[in-house]
């Protein structure tokens, strides 16, 4: 359980979407680890959970249609539940 | 506890609180695993941290620390067993998400609801002066609620909610509505004496407000011809604070009063991040990141912290 909180930790800091310096990000993600075990199952929620954390809790100017931002977001995701795919195999 | 166990079949797997005994791990009967922990019951802790920690008790502690009152059944959320209901916790959730507050206390059996509402004006020199008015509701197991102030709310089949005020002789009396009495937190945005924990419930509030009604909260006194003009320039404006921000304004020790003086005399920087564009003021080693639309989005410091990180990006005292 240890391992995977790290793993996400890892994901999240390197996401880094407020763009703080690099040894702030290892901190600054941490609260919402608990909101993506929760949704971390099933990709479309894990994608309503990371767009509610850009959207509502870091209110950054995200826009689904575009498609940058769009794949940042679809990367992240796919990282995350490689984590707890990797995680659910050991 | 080492030395007693349940001497049934060797092929039951289950134990306390009917989780899965792993026996693989410490020894027969020492250690549970569900969904979100891995339990040893000879410490009465647990090996990972609380996925959904909370700010009174141990990340690993188990069951709030009292096995015999609550239950965890997948070691996410414990339960109190003679605690809340499911009624208590729905009318709690559903009122704060209608009044815009917190429930605090969700699990156990005293849930309350703290909610703040605003006022704000603007005296003869233009100095905005925000009132905040705190307020507390807590349920009962049915889901109604009686506050401090002997006023009860009760929900209804209707979904509605009855108001009433208990009497000298214990009768209640229909009121319908009913302004609720201030506990806590009157003063100016930039008042030094706010504290954090009003700052986390109290802003956001207050920024919802001026956003609906289309104010801006400028820094200072908005009256002066210097805050005329900041106030014409979004960047030296604030208009709220988001949820993270508040969030990491708590947990790293910014009060107002630090972050405003930090964005009134700090260095602005313009950057455009993957998401929006940001300004980040700084000053004594203290940033505060401001989206486009003037609402802090973060604030943390270059302090490093100790060895193991702990203070790692908490505020730096001015000198």
């Amino acid at each position: 359980m240890k391992k995977i909180i790290e793993d996400i930790n890892r994901v999240l800091a390197d996401w880094n979407p407020i763009g703080v310096p690099e040894n702030i990000a290892t901190e600054e993600y941490k609260g919402y680890i608990p909101l993506i075990l929760q949704s971390i199952e099933n990709r479309q929620q894990l994608m309503n959970c990371l767009e509610d954390i850009l959207i509502n809790k870091l209110e950054l100017d995200y826009d689904p249609t575009n498609k940058e931002q769009s794949e940042d977001l679809q990367q992240v995701c796919d990282k995350l539940i490689q984590v707890y795919q990797k995680a659910k195999e050991e | 506890m080492q030395g007693r166990e349940f001497a049934g079949g060797m092929g039951y797997r289950y134990g306390f609180g009917s989780q899965e005994s792993d026996n693989e791990v410490s020894g027969r009967g020492n250690s549970y695993t569900a969904e979100f922990w891995q339990y040893d019951c000879r410490l009465g802790r647990r090996w990972n941290l609380d996925p959904v920690p909370q700010i009174s008790l141990s990340d690993y502690s188990v069951n709030g620390n009292n096995p015999i009152l609550n239950i965890d059944p997948n070691g996410a959320y414990f339960f109190g067993l003679f605690g809340s209901t499911k009624e208590q916790r729905q009318t709690a959730e559903y009122t704060a998400s209608r009044l815009g507050g917190k429930v605090n206390n969700l699990h156990s059996k005293s849930i309350s609801v703290k909610y703040f509402t605003q006022e704000g004006s603007h005296d003869e020199s233009g100095l905005v002066t925000i009132k905040a008015i705190g307020h507390v509701i807590g349920f009962d197991k049915n889901g109604n609620s009686t506050n401090r102030y002997g006023i009860r709310t009760e929900y209804n089949w209707r979904h509605e909610y009855v108001i009433s005020r208990k009497i000298a002789n214990g009768h209640l009396v229909n009121v319908g509505t009913v302004e609720v009495p201030q506990f806590v937190a009157t003063g100016k945005l930039d008042d030094p004496e706010i504290d954090p924990v009003t700052l986390a419930i109290g802003i956001p509030a207050l920024a919802r407000a001026f956003i609906n009604s289309s104010a801006t909260v400028a820094i200072g006194r908005a009256g002066s011809e210097t805050a005329k003009i900041a106030a014409e320039t979004s960047t030296s404006v604030i208009k709220g604070f988001t949820q993270h921000a508040t969030n990491q304004a708590v947990t790293r020790g910014f009060k107002t009063a630090d972050i405003l003086k930090i964005v009134r005399e700090g260095t602005p920087v313009q950057a455009a991040g993957r998401y929006g564009t940001q300004t980040r003021y700084t000053l004594g080693g203290n940033t505060v990141v401001v989206n486009a639309q003037g609402k802090v989005v973060t604030v943390f410091s270059n302090a490093p912290g100790t060895a193991k990180g702990l203070g790692k990006g908490h505020f730096i005292p001015f000198e």
